[in-house]
């Protein structure tokens, strides 16, 4: 049986990923088609290690955070089975791990802007790579539409100014009502004559 | 062929997909022009570079002449030269394996200054370099009479520069052009 270990390394991270070909699918010698294992070093914090299940959720909130991060989106996202959550803490991003075994409290790596980078490129560098034959399930590139980026945008200030305009217009309505009217105010017809200029003169 | 040029194609090609019920959307064109100036930030000639990396990845005749890519930048609205011109998706898809090429070139410097675990002082010396000439280039080319322009001018924060350089950052490398270029658009 042939065994074959393929690393990518990308600054901060590193990966490495076990397996072997299927030759079942018509797997050349070099390419891995079954994984067997797969190992990520992230400098400063503990290596992970798992089944291919655990990179599936792993590679999908970081591509995924990665993504909506360049659309100008912060939120949290959680993985399909619930074993990863990214979220932006600060000026860093927390990674939340939950392991499959009970008891074992989640592991929470905190990664700064190039540590995310170097570990999106990791992962860029393994999906894009020739010599593994493996559906990753992870979602595409594809654009967001333009109210999710609105609601979801971290810049979203603006949603307010219409609200605040709003206040604002509702409160000066409401303060010039206020001020009292005289209702009673009749417009009568003069009907006095005004004395002609020429009498003036006649006296 | 080498299985690596195969698949660096096949990559190409899916940059140069085109999108689906897809729109261009509003902020592209500035999106793009700040990202360019970034990269002019961080390399010195990089107008140079620029040429030199679309002829190598074979681009088209836009990126042949100074005027025709000066041209693609004054669609951005921003700049004291804005021309009512709008993108095509062909120049956006260009744009993009051009700006996510350079990002990967760049990639070491730009990592230096998001990195935390650099020294302060060194990383807080590099960063007021980065921002002098940033600003100086923004001062030199865009419409400083824009409120939009004068806040960044004035904003010492510079969270702008520092989210345009994270943006280089993911666009660089094998899947950073896909990302980028989706981050372009607005599912209709």
């Amino acid at each position: 049986m042939i065994n074959l270990s393929y690393r990518f390394d990308q600054n901060s991270s590193s990966l490495e990923l076990a397996g072997m070909p299927d030759v079942s699918n018509g797997d050349s010698e070099a390419t891995i088609g079954i994984l067997s294992s797969w190992k990520l070093k992230i400098i400063g914090s503990p290596i992970l290690e798992g089944e291919k299940e655990h990179l599936d959720n792993l590679m999908q909130v970081i591509l995924l955070y990665s993504r909506s991060y360049i659309s100008g989106i912060r939120k949290k996202f959680i993985s399909k089975d619930n074993i990863a959550t990214i979220f932006p803490f600060g000026t860093y991003h927390k990674l939340l791990l939950n392991s499959t075994k009970k008891d074992v409290k989640p592991l929470e790596i905190k990664l700064d802007d190039s540590e995310l980078a170097d570990l999106t490129r990791c992962f860029d560098l393994l999906r894009f790579d020739t010599r593994f034959n493996i559906t990753w399930d992870i979602n595409q590139e594809i654009p967001f539409s333009k109210r999710y980026i609105i609601t979801n945008s971290s810049n979203s200030k603006w949603n307010f100014n219409f609200c605040y305009a709003l206040v604002l217009f509702l409160f000066t309505s409401s303060l010039l009502l206020l001020i009292p009217t005289n209702n009673k105010f009749e417009l009568r017809e003069n009907t006095k004559a005004s004395p002609i200029l020429s009498d003036d003169y006649k006296r | 062929m080498n299985s690596s040029i195969i698949a660096k194609k096949d990559h190409e090609a899916t940059v140069n997909k085109k999108l689906e019920n897809c729109v261009i959307a509003i902020d592209t064109p500035k999106k793009l022009d700040f990202l360019i100036l970034v990269i002019e930030t961080l390399q010195i000639n990089a107008t140079d570079s620029l040429f030199l990396k679309a002829k190598d990845i074979g681009l088209s005749n836009d990126f042949s002449s100074r005027v025709q890519f000066w041209k693609m930048r004054c669609s951005n609205p921003l700049r004291n030269t804005y021309t009512f011109d709008s993108l095509s998706s062909e120049q956006i898809d260009s744009l993009v394996l051009l700006i996510s090429s350079m990002a990967d070139n760049l990639y070491p410097l730009i990592r230096q200054l998001l990195s935390s675990k650099e020294s302060k002082t060194l990383n807080q010396e590099r960063w007021s370099l980065f921002n002098k000439r940033l600003k100086s280039l923004i001062r030199e080319r865009m419409n400083t009479n824009r409120s939009y322009i004068s806040t960044l001018l004035l904003d010492d924060n510079n969270q702008f520069f520092r989210d345009l350089l994270v943006i280089l950052s993911l666009s660089s490398g094998e899947g950073g052009a896909n990302r980028l270029k989706a981050s372009l658009y607005y599912l209709k």
